[in-house]
């Protein structure tokens, strides 16, 4: 026992000692290798004073003495690897090593390190952006069992669409899957806060109306005071709200009092309950305000409750309960309501989505096809120092030869390779890293609203460790090959200068031929993407908007109900604006619309033809309300019919102005001025039937890239002073300039505006023409970001083939001579040399292309009006490369052709 | 990386050996060399190099240690001794290896 306790502590006391002596060796290095080198030396020197003493002249003893000793410097490898930490040791070695040598080779060094840098760079600006937003779980707690419930109408063409309030309550009270609760919200919208809080003046805050309760069910908690209450959200006598941190800092100086505090809503006094966390912004990110539907119980009762799909629900799975089983049970609820109300001529499915995917949407693919684009640049880049590599290593495999004969193993030679390549993709690495991460914050900036919880994108501990990650594959992904390749020659070939004979550099070309095909078929996919965009976003800006954007620029205001209080009040507040706003210098016109073309609508309905029966077809259009001017002042144009007229007022027969495609949709080949049509909304009880008056080009509605939808035009006067109508107090006032800069005109609107009532919140004054613009945003970063990649991508490739045919030029340098000499034409020769590259080329082409139609099909929905395999694009992407690739060919296969005979035979 | 068994066999006696030469004083490596060939009537050829390592690699494992000191002719020379450790390696290992030949050497002598 004691014995092998003895043991065990003289083994650790040996461990403990050893560890101390090899950590000494490793920082006093220099010393021990010197000490090294005298204590051969004084070996060396006493065999051979020993031969020398038995006869041996002085030169023959000292080569005996060597011969007996062995080789000196495996030995003294053999010895670092017994005393030194051999891994450590030799790392730093090897890392010096490297440093050294790529210092010998600066422009290969600064070659491949903006290669490298580059292909580093866009995976590190894409990734962190994928990341947040397509795979950090929602800042929710239990986020993966939060869902988005949706319903469909298919007959109306509604897929996932929001859900009607009644459907909504009914879920909440019969489905037993949701344990965690149903609440639901609507579009951002906005409020008039009135100057409640002390000193500020009225501003205009956005926010969302919600079903109550609501931060319970995402689970998240106040900062302070409480979530609404299940019963505030049937209108009572008090209204409440909760605001952000944010605005409870802005507004209130972070008060603790702020609970029960009054806030007055477009004109309507609001008890503050509850303050959100610093940084909640959901559904979107800056909204200031979350207060209730206003619901009566009676609406229970009215068909239109059930009708008006507006609130988008979301939900928390019960604790055991799969989305699946969730999702049947909501289905079978849903097929049951709609029967029960089959009055309504509705067949509503529903289902749902996990709520991430939700909020994620469509961006997903297009962030997917950018990452697929960032890591097929990197590949190339790869490819390009691998091949470059390759070449540095041919060049060098007499260094290597001599060091293998020297007793260097092959491992060594690999490893030392390694250390290199790896070195070059740390360095290169991190100034890609760095230079990525900028890119991260230039995209987020640029992308802005279009990319969801870009307020969330950021660089954590996580997303620099995927980048290691990239750096170190890069490395070993362009690193190995050369260095395997280097380490197989055979020394004594290569002293005899045969290493850079035949064999060896078939095999190299093969592999750099390889390489370079590879490199060129990817470029070939990347500027077929890239074509793609192009082409598309082209497209997208010859589309007609419908409207004449140039010179016109909208400003929206907002009425409060406390000051406006009736339609009547408003009627005439929009009438002595306008009358004001008209007479001011360099006003053309000034018009009122509801909301612009380009700005969904969120009201859409359905509508009837006087003498038919409701059909499927005539569903869902969407409603706006307009001045008799409107369509002159934008420039859309008049197809049918006189249009409205100034006298179209509450006394005259109701009239409706529709566009072309609801004029195509309901009246097939007939003229629909003087038909009658009524809208269900304001058609429950009775028909009301409009007659319409006149028919007018479609304006894009959903997005440039959409079909318009059909659409009602009512004139603002009848509208307000007529019929049971909302009040419209947040219109949108469009102006066209008579000259100029029509933004020039919005400081004179202000002053104008403000002397007719001075706390009129103006705001979101925009430019029809940025409008526009905005709306191919989307398109045009895609667009932009693919081009990048691809001219990048064009550039590598280009070099690749350059460094492949000049290499090819300058290894055969003397068989081109002799070839010259024994007559061989130019052409010949140039065929010789160039012939494989370009059929390398060629297959590299052709492989560039055939993936490019495979993953054309990840940009479908990504495109408007280009085919992902379109073939004059394709074709167009083929030809760039082929011109980029003669390009980069011609100069060194024309340096073959001035070969001198005489000289080459000379060498 | 000694993967192959008779490297480490060798390797195992060359240390032993070693440490024996050591057992009478301090030594330097020539002088090692020199009584191994000695030691053994020049029977175990010790290439005289691959003497280094080992040393190198007994320093480390503390069985031996090292210092300066001038040589029979005067010249600077690294010196190696047994440290109190290596004493009882060397007196464990002989006491193994003895053991191990005298087995090797009866079942050697068994006839067949």
């Amino acid at each position: 026992m004691s014995r092998r306790w003895g043991a065990r502590i003289a083994t650790l006391g040996a461990a403990w000692r050893s560890a101390g002596f090899r950590l000494r060796t490793l920082f006093g290095r220099a010393a021990l290798e010197r000490d090294d080198d005298e204590e051969v030396r004084f070996h060396l020197e006493m065999a051979a004073s020993r031969h020398a003493a038995q006869g041996m002249g002085a030169e023959e003893a000292r080569a005996a003495a060597r011969r007996e000793f062995g080789a000196v410097d495996a030995l003294r490898e053999a010895s670092r690897d017994e005393r030194g930490i051999p891994w450590l040791e030799t790392t730093l070695r090897d890392l010096r090593w490297a440093a050294r040598s790529l210092r010998r080779a600066p422009a290969f060094t600064a070659t491949v390190l903006v290669m490298v840098a580059l292909g580093v760079a866009g995976v590190a600006a894409i990734v962190p952006i994928v990341r947040s937003v397509l795979v950090s779980p929602l800042p929710f707690p239990q986020p993966e069992r939060l869902v988005a419930l949706w319903e469909s109408e298919p007959q109306r063409g509604w897929e996932q669409a929001q859900a009607s309030p009644a459907n909504l309550l009914d879920w909440r009270e019969q489905l037993r899957s949701f344990g965690g609760g149903i609440t639901g919200h609507s579009w951002p919208t906005g409020w008039a806060l009135g100057g409640g809080g002390g000193a500020s003046r009225a501003e205009r805050v956005g926010g969302v109306n919600v079903v109550a309760p609501f931060f319970s069910v995402l689970g998240v908690k106040l900062a302070l005071g409480r979530d609404f209450r299940r019963d505030e959200q049937w209108a009572s006598g008090e209204r409440v709200a909760i605001i952000s941190h944010e605005l409870w800092q802005r507004r209130f100086g972070g008060a603790a009092g702020v609970i029960g505090r009054r806030l007055e809503l477009d004109g309507a006094p609001h008890t503050i309950v509850g303050v959100a966390p610093a940084g909640f912004g959901f559904p979107q990110p800056g909204l200031d305000l979350w207060v209730p539907f206003e619901w009566y119980p009676r609406f229970r009762a009215l068909p239109w409750f059930r009708i008006a799909h507006y609130v988008k629900p979301i939900a928390r799975l019960a604790p055991g309960v799969s989305a699946g089983a969730a999702a049947s049970e909501l289905r079978q609820l849903a097929v049951r309501l709609s029967r029960e109300h089959a009055e309504m001529d509705l067949s509503s499915g529903a289902g749902l989505t996990p709520l991430r995917e939700w909020v994620v949407g469509e961006a997903k693919q297009r962030l997917l096809v950018l990452l697929g684009a960032v890591v097929l640049l990197l590949l190339v880049a790869c490819a390009n120092v691998a091949s470059l590599l390759f070449a540095r290593a041919s060049v060098r495999t007499r260094e290597l030869s001599v060091r293998s004969a020297l007793g260097a193993a092959r491992s060594r030679l690999v490893r030392q390779l390694l250390t290199e390549s790896l070195l070059l993709a740390s360095v290169g690495g991190a100034l890609g890293t760095a230079l990525g991460f900028a890119g991260t914050r230039l995209l987020v900036a640029l992308a802005g609203e279009t990319l969801p919880r870009h307020a969330e994108v950021g660089v954590d501990g996580g997303v620099l460790g995927v980048a290691l990650l990239v750096i170190l594959a890069t490395g070993l992904v362009f690193g190995v090959g050369p260095g395997l390749r280097a380490a197989a020659v055979a020394p004594a070939a290569a002293m005899r200068g045969e290493g850079r004979g035949a064999t060896g550099d078939r095999e190299l070309l093969r592999s750099r031929g390889w390489l370079m095909l590879a490199e060129v078929a990817m470029a070939t996919v990347l500027v077929a993407g890239a074509g793609l965009a192009i082409r598309s976003l082209t497209e997208l800006l010859h589309v007609d908007a419908g409207f004449e954007p140039r010179g016109r620029v909208a400003v929206s205001y907002d009425l409060p109900a406390a000051r406006y209080a009736d339609n009547a009040a408003v009627e005439q507040m929009h009438r002595r604006l306008l009358a004001r706003v008209r007479a001011l210098p360099g006003v053309a016109a000034a018009e009122l619309v509801s909301s612009l073309a380009l700005e969904q609508s969120q009201w859409t309905s359905d509508f009837i033809v006087e003498g038919r029966p409701a059909t499927a077809e005539l569903v869902d259009f969407n409603r706006r309300i307009v001045t008799p001017g409107y369509f002159a002042a934008l420039g859309v144009r008049r197809l049918s019919g006189p249009g409205f007229r100034d006298g179209d007022d509450e006394r005259a027969a109701p009239v409706v102005v529709v566009n072309a495609t609801l004029a195509r949709r309901a009246f097939p080949g007939v003229d629909p001025v003087g038909k009658h049509i009524g809208l269900q909304s304001d058609s429950y009880e009775r028909p009301l039937w409009r007659t319409i008056v006149g028919v007018v080009a479609d304006e894009k509605v959903d997005g440039l890239g959409r079909p318009a939808p059909m659409e009602v035009f009512l004139p603002l006067r009848q509208e307000l002073m007529g019929h049971p109508g909302l009040p419209l107090r947040t219109p949108t006032l469009v102006l066209r300039a008579a000259v100029g800069d029509p933004s020039a005109l919005l400081p004179v609107v202000r002053r104008a505006v403000g002397e007719l009532d001075p706390d009129l919140p103006l705001y979101d004054a925009r430019t029809l023409a940025g409008m526009v613009q905005e709306g191919s945003a989307r398109e045009r970063l895609l667009m932009v970001l693919l081009a990048t990649f691809a001219v990048l991508a064009l550039v590598l490739a280009t070099v690749g083939v350059y460094g492949l045919i000049a290499f090819l030029v300058a290894q055969r340098r003397r068989e081109i001579g002799i070839r010259l000499a024994l007559g061989a034409g130019a052409g010949d020769v140039v065929q010789t040399i160039v012939g494989r590259a370009a059929l390398l080329c060629g297959g590299g082409l052709v492989l560039g292309l055939v993936v490019a139609l495979l993953a054309g099909r990840t940009l479908r929905g990504l495109l408007y009006g280009v085919e992902p395999a379109d073939p004059a694009t394709l074709l167009a992407a083929a030809s760039c490369l082929a011109l980029a690739a003669v390009l980069a060919g011609w100069w060194p296969a024309r340096q073959a052709t001035r070969v001198s005979p005489l000289e080459t035979l000379r060498e | 990386m000694p993967e192959d068994p008779r490297a480490d066999l060798l390797q195992g006696t060359l240390d032993l050996l070693i440490l024996k030469a050591l057992a009478h004083g301090a030594m330097h490596g020539w002088g090692i060399a020199q009584r191994l060939a000695q030691m053994s009537s020049e029977a175990l050829q010790v290439q005289q190099g691959s003497l280094y390592p080992a040393v190198h690699r007994l320093e480390r494992q503390g069985w031996i240690r090292s210092r300066w000191g001038a040589s029979e002719n005067n010249r600077r020379a690294r010196y190696y001794e047994l440290t109190r450790a290596g004493g009882r390696r060397l007196a464990d290992e002989t006491e193994t290896w003895k053991k191990f030949a005298a087995a090797v050497a009866r079942v050697l002598e068994v006839p067949a």
